[in-house]
Order: structure tokens, then sequence, then C-alpha cells
């Protein structure tokens, strides 16, 4: 979708989408949370929808836990498989990292049913992930480790006819963790433009939550296998209330944050329909009774689960007792909120403003969205983007106009001085050893030359010193030619004229950057809960805790899954 | 090797800027090889030559001098990825003809791009090639030999009053010859940093183990 229909289409709100200065900095995206706009949520609405039906053909596991599984998914065109190697690994061995070379389980999403040769081929291939190859008949690519707080825990539990204590099991809040879920065209994977007509998959990153959603049923049939095993006749499975806090772990490093940088529309389109929901809710007159109830009843819910969101991280700890502080005060500030007088979720939205820290006023905005559904669940359609749509440079633009238009949108440029060591204290690049996205310290460390080109404050700026060498009335197919070296930084700004929440507007290679913040901001369109940095630039989180299984999923109203219920706590 | 068309594209993008081009430019690169190879072009193998031929060439040596004349020539041999994003920048609107430049296979894309956005089809000629693309899609005459040629002495594009035909099914993989592929990773590492214990460490951020 590009912006200009977005502009004919939505721009019909009484108050306006916030502007890309405020939301676009790095402090504040990286305290987004889950929506109901997120890929998860918006999954499981399809497959719920759609009555998608779920079935296991495949269960070769032998005692120690080692063999193949095939679960597939039916919807109403197409079906999927998640192929799964179970291994036993050597705990020597099992490391979150995506450095590793073995895992407790491998996956991939078969586009279709796989034949014996289908899986005669992926068994010689899955397991080695990165180091195998896959085929245009498969979407993606993950593997998992076992959580060793956990797993073995949860086993001996099952095993001897016992449910594993809850508190136990949300000090992790999952069985095992993804370390890498690899989609698009990745080690041979189908490519996205292949797939992205069907419906589906048009919204982002539906078919890799898909795996991750299987995935999660794969974990507790797993577990119960061992715990089968070992018990015999004493074994119990897991009650289905205590499965549902359980999700599936992810450890996120840099990988993602090269993704929001070179995809700027694919940026944009998320960014915006998520600020064109909140404009949308904070423009209504006047609301009624079931979305008040429903708004409460998330933020009691959420009180609660507040609690159980752990971390080590001495920034993010800080910030989750602060965040635990403000939902107290909204909830506080509900108890005496009149939500009968006028635009009650503007004033709601603007009391957070200036009460909140970034983390509460970004919750806010998740709280304002959720009883409003109807309003805003259209907007996922909306967040895909066809980058090479916009691709093209126009090198027939007068150099007037494009420094018109750089001088009025790109402001954010000049908050650093490029001149000085701090500002240009990083560099991002890809790893030989892993082909893996890096920062380094350019002033320490060897490899700058072969930076990525993620400093796009620094090289914005220095396109800006160069075009004032250039007459106004010159085509910017000109400055170009003398330029090459601009050039990504011009496509930039010109994607920018249509999108224009395309651009993180931070310094991304200053010594105070933090990488998390982009990978929060991603993982929270994905639907990610319990961020947890594990450092400045790596973060583990949970996907799909609390939600319904695929055998779940024509029992009763999920789509608020994302809340635990206040029974289940 | 089969291969899917995100990798060429992100292993051309890398070789081009491995071996001479800047990343806006390597995008060009990488973008065009994509588009020829979905539509059953060889370019991969275009691509791996081009790269060996300029390695660690000035781009300013490689680039037309003026894109906007009726013939464009450079001081050599021009590069057909930079002179095929000069050309799509400048936008031409009359016939032209490009002297002295190589693998012509490349410069397809940028000329099917600019028939896009004028909504009409150009026609581009070499030596025993005929090529008409643009907005209606994509008709080429040639024998894989002479799409393959290493260097055109004039390129020819004009406006084409035949329509292109649109291309049925688009590729789902690219089967690029062996060496090429191998040329081009080989390039494509350029762009990486060798780790060292302090980067393997600190780079992604945490310990080496981290089980939970």
């Amino acid at each position: 979708m590009s912006n200009q229909h977005n502009d004919q289409e939505l721009a019909v709100t009484a108050v306006p989408r916030r502007d890309p200065s405020q939301v676009m900095r790095l402090a504040r995206i990286g305290s987004f949370h889950q929506t109901r706009l997120s890929f998860m949520r918006n999954l499981l609405r399809r497959l719920k929808s759609e009555n998608w039906e779920f079935s296991k053909p495949v269960w070769r596991v032998d005692d120690i836990g080692v063999g193949v599984a095939v679960f597939l998914a039916k919807g109403p065109e197409r079906t999927y498989s998640l192929v799964a190697f179970a291994n036993d690994l050597d705990p020597g061995k099992r490391s979150d990292r995506v450095i590793a070379e073995e895992w407790d389980a491998t996956f991939t999403l078969f586009d279709g049913v796989p034949t014996e040769e289908d899986i005669e081929r992926l068994s010689k291939n899955v397991p080695l992930q990165e180091a195998g190859r896959i085929s245009e008949k498969e979407i993606s690519l993950s593997r998992a480790n076992r959580s060793v707080r956990l797993f073995e825990y949860v086993r001996d539990c099952l095993a001897e006819g016992k449910q594993p204590d809850a508190e136990k099991l949300d000090a992790v809040g999952y069985l095992m963790r993804t370390t890498a879920v690899y989609g698009s065209a990745k080690f041979g994977a189908i490519d996205r433009f292949q797939i992205e007509d069907r419906p589906e998959f048009n919204a982002p990153f539906q078919a890799e939550l898909l795996s991750v959603f299987m995935t999660r049923w794969f974990t507790i049939e797993i577990v119960e296998h061992l715990a089968r095993v070992k018990g015999g006749d004493k074994f119990k499975p897991l009650d289905s209330a205590i499965k549902r806090r359980l999700g599936v772990g992810n450890s996120t490093g840099l990988g993602m944050a090269p993704f929001l940088m070179n995809h700027p529309a694919l940026l944009n389109n998320w960014i915006m329909c998520r600020e064109e929901a909140l404009a949308r809710v904070r423009s209504i007159e006047t609301t009624n009774d079931v979305r008040v109830t429903k708004f409460k009843s998330v933020l009691t819910r959420s009180i609660a689960d507040a609690t159980k969101w752990n971390t080590t991280h001495e920034g993010q700890a800080v910030r989750v007792v602060e965040f635990q502080e403000d939902l107290q005060n909204l909830q506080n500030k509900i108890d005496g909120f009149d939500f009968s007088q006028s635009a009650p979720w503007d004033q709601f939205y603007r009391w957070s403003e200036s009460n909140l820290t970034l983390e509460g006023q970004e919750f806010v905005v998740t709280l304002l969205i959720e009883p409003h559904g109807d309003l805003v669940d259209g907007l996922t359609e909306c967040m895909a983007a066809d980058e090479w749509r916009f691709f093209r440079i126009d090198g027939t633009v007068s150099l007037g106009a494009f420094k018109e238009f750089y001088d009025a949108n790109y402001q954010w440029v000049s908050i650093a001085d490029y001149s000085t060591k701090d500002a240009t204290a990083r560099f991002w690049y890809a790893s030989e050893e892993k082909l893996e996205p890096r920062v380094g310290e350019r002033h320490e460390e060897e490899g700058a030359e072969r930076e990525h080109p993620l400093a796009t404050g620094r090289d914005l700026a220095a396109m800006r010193t160069d075009l004032s060498s250039f007459r106004d009335d010159q085509k910017l197919a000109e400055f170009l030619l003398k330029h090459p070296e601009h050039r990504h930084v011009v496509r930039r700004v010109q994607i920018n004229q249509v999108h224009p929440y395309s651009e993180v507007q931070d310094n991304l290679i200053d010594a105070s950057m933090m990488p998390i913040d982009l990978l929060r901001c991603k993982l929270s369109f994905f639907g990610a809960t319990k961020f947890d940095p594990r450092s400045d630039r790596w973060v583990r989180i949970t996907m799909f805790q609390n939600a319904p299984y695929p055998n779940e999923l024509d029992q009763g109203d999920f789509d608020d899954w994302v809340y635990p219920t206040l029974e289940g706590i | 090797m089969r291969v899917s068309i995100g990798e060429v594209q992100s292993t051309v993008l890398k070789a081009t800027r491995g071996s001479y081009m800047s990343w806006g430019m390597a995008e060009e690169a990488g973008r065009a090889v994509a588009w020829l190879e979905t539509r059953q072009l060889p370019a991969s193998e275009a691509a791996a030559a081009l790269v060996e031929e300029n390695d660690s060439i000035p781009m300013a040596r490689l680039s037309p001098v003026d894109p906007t004349a009726s013939s464009i020539k450079g001081e050599g041999r021009l590069c057909p990825v930079l002179t095929g994003a000069a050309l799509s920048d400048a936008n031409p609107t009359s016939a032209l003809e490009i002297l002295a430049v190589a693998h012509p296979l490349l410069l397809v894309s940028f000329v099917a791009q600019i028939g896009e956005g004028q909504s009409k089809d150009f026609r581009v000629s070499w030596a025993e090639v005929e090529i008409v693309c643009g907005v209606n899609g994509l008709t080429v005459k040639g024998e894989r030999s002479a799409l393959l040629k290493k260097h055109a002495s004039a390129v020819k594009i004009k406006y084409s009053s035949d329509k292109a035909s649109a291309i049925e099914e688009r590729q789902l993989r690219a089967e690029v010859n062996d060496n090429a592929w191998e040329l081009l990773e080989r390039y494509a590492h350029r762009t990486y940093v060798p780790a060292s214990e302090a980067s393997r460490l600190a780079g992604a951020g945490a310990g080496l183990t981290d089980n939970d």
C-alpha cells in the first residue's frame, strides 16, 4: 500500500497521526508493545475465522527423543506442514546463539504435504540449518533448544503423574526457544514474492509465525512423549490451563536490526498502521460501556501479567518497575475517569503523555487500540509492502525541490556532530564467520571500511554537504552521476517522501545507541511479549504465550489471548 | 547452482559492492540481476564476469560522460549497471545509442524500468540480439551466447512499435553456472569482516552460551 493511498483512505480522523519526529526515535520505538495489529494476533484471528484444521499424521520419535514428526495446518485453499526433526543433543552443545551447529530440534515449514522422499531430503538438510539447502517447496527454516531450567523438570513431573508448579513455569514461560527462524529465500527457501499473493501470507511474517505456532505444539508433544517413556503408566499429560502459560521462547540478536533499515517502505507501513489505529481511537467522540469494560478488563489483566515480566537486564529491570508503577497510575486514573466526556480516549492518551514513561505511554497505545477491533483490524491488510515499487530513483526532479523536502523532513540528521568520535563510534557489518550482522567499535576494531549502509544519519549529512555545491535548477540525475556514493541515501529520501515513517530518526552509529531498541520495535510488531534483554544487543522474548493451541481455536473467543485471564494467574 | 531469487539479489549486491560499486549502485546491480533471472535470462553469469573485469576500478571511469546525449559514451568501456542507472535517472524520451558497453544484457532491466515508468515499450538491440521490454513485459530474440556477449560496440535503444509479450510465469529459481556463482560469492566475501575473539564475544552482544 502506498502512502498516497493511505492519505486518501485514512486521513479522515479528527486527531491526526502522531508526527514521525515524535514516533521514530529509538527510545520510543524501543518501548513498543504488541497490539491487536501484531502479526501473531492477526494470524490466529485468520486461523480461527477460516476454521483451519490441524493434525499430526507423522510421529516417528524414538525413546530417547530422536526422530521426525509432521504437523499439518489445513486452510481453505492450501495445506502447510511443519516438518520437525527431534534430536538428543549433548547438553554441552546447547547454545542460544546463532553460531551453534547443533540443536535440540530443527524445523521447516513445507508448502503442502511432504512425501517420504521429501522427508528423506529434508532430513539431510534441515538439521544442518545454515549448512544445508532447502528448496522452493519450503517456506521457512528454524531450530529450537530446550530450556535447561524447565524442560527436564516438566518431563519429570509428568512422568510421575504430577503437574508442574505454575510459578516455575511462569519464571521461564516456555519449554523450548527458537534461536533463528529464517524465511523468504534464505538458504534456498521460496521467495516471498512467490507466495505473497496467497491471502494467508499477505500480511508480514505470517508463514514464519505459523511455523512458530506449530513449533509450540511440538514442544508439548515432545515433552509429553519423553515423560511417557520415562513414567510409563504413571504418566499424565499437561493440564490444558497450565499448558496455556507456555509459549515459545526466542533469542534474537542483531540479525533483525538491519532488516528494518533495509525495508523502509515496510517499516513505514507497520508504524503508519499502528499510528492510524491510535488516531482513529483518539478521534472517537463518544464511547460506550462495552468498550470501556473491555479496556478496563485488559488493563486489570495486564497489571497481573506484568508481575511475571522477569528480566535480569539492569536497564530493563528499572523500566519494568517503572512500567508496573505506570500501570498502577493508569488504574488510578481510570477509577476516577469520566468516560462519558467528549473524546475520552484522546483525553486519556494526552494524560499519559505527561504522566507516564515511554514504556507506559506506548502501552497506552496498545490498550486504547484493544477494544476497537472493528475500527482497526482491517489495517493489518495494509502492513505488507513491495519495496521494489519504490526502488527506482526519480532523477528528473530538480535539486531545489529535493533539498527543500530534505531540509524540511530530515532535521533529525543534525542531532549529531558526525565529526566527533562518539557520534561515529560504531559500525554495522556482517561477520565472515557466520555472515551475521554485528556491531563493531569503529575506532578500536578493524573492518570499518566494510561497513554496511546503516549509518544513515552520517551518510545523509555527507550527501547534504555535497548537495550544497550544486545549483537548485540542476537535476538529481546530475548529482547522482557525480556522486554515486550517495545513491543509497538519495533513495531513502525519495522513499520517505511517500513513507513518512520510513526512517528511524536517530544516529545508529552513536556510542550510546542501543541496538535492542530496533529489535524490540520489530518484535513488538510480531506480537512478542516479556522482553528480556540479555545485553544491549540481544533480547529474549516469548511468543504465543497464553495463546490457544491449534486444537483449541474453535473453543470460545480467544482474540484477547495475549492478556491472560485472571483465573490463570 | 540452483538458488532462490533472493539469494541472487543479495549475492550480486554484495559481490558488486565487494568489487567496485557504492552500496546504492550495488543495490541497482542486485535488483537488475534478480529481475533478469526471474525472466530466465542468465544475468548472474554476466554479473560475475563484470565484477571480475572491473575489480577495484573507480566508478567514475566506468560511467557515461553524459547520459542525456543521443550517443552515450564513457572514457573507456562502460559498466552496464552504472550506465543503466544513469539512463534510468535521466529518463530518456528519444532514441539513443550506447557505445562500447560491457555485458549489455545487464542494461535491459533498466530500460524495462524506464518503459514501465513511461507506460511504453522499448526496443534494445545489439549484435544478434533484439529485446522488446517495458510496460507490456519482455520479448527476447537472441541466442544465449549473443545475450551473454561480453562487449557491445553499440547498443541501440528506441521506442518499439511492437508490443512486448507478457511473461507467462516467472521463474521460481535461478540456475546459475557453478563457476559464476563461486566467483560472485568470492567477491561477496569481501564485504564480510573477519572475526576476532573480541568481536566474536562483543559483536553479537552476549557470551557463547546461554542455557536457560
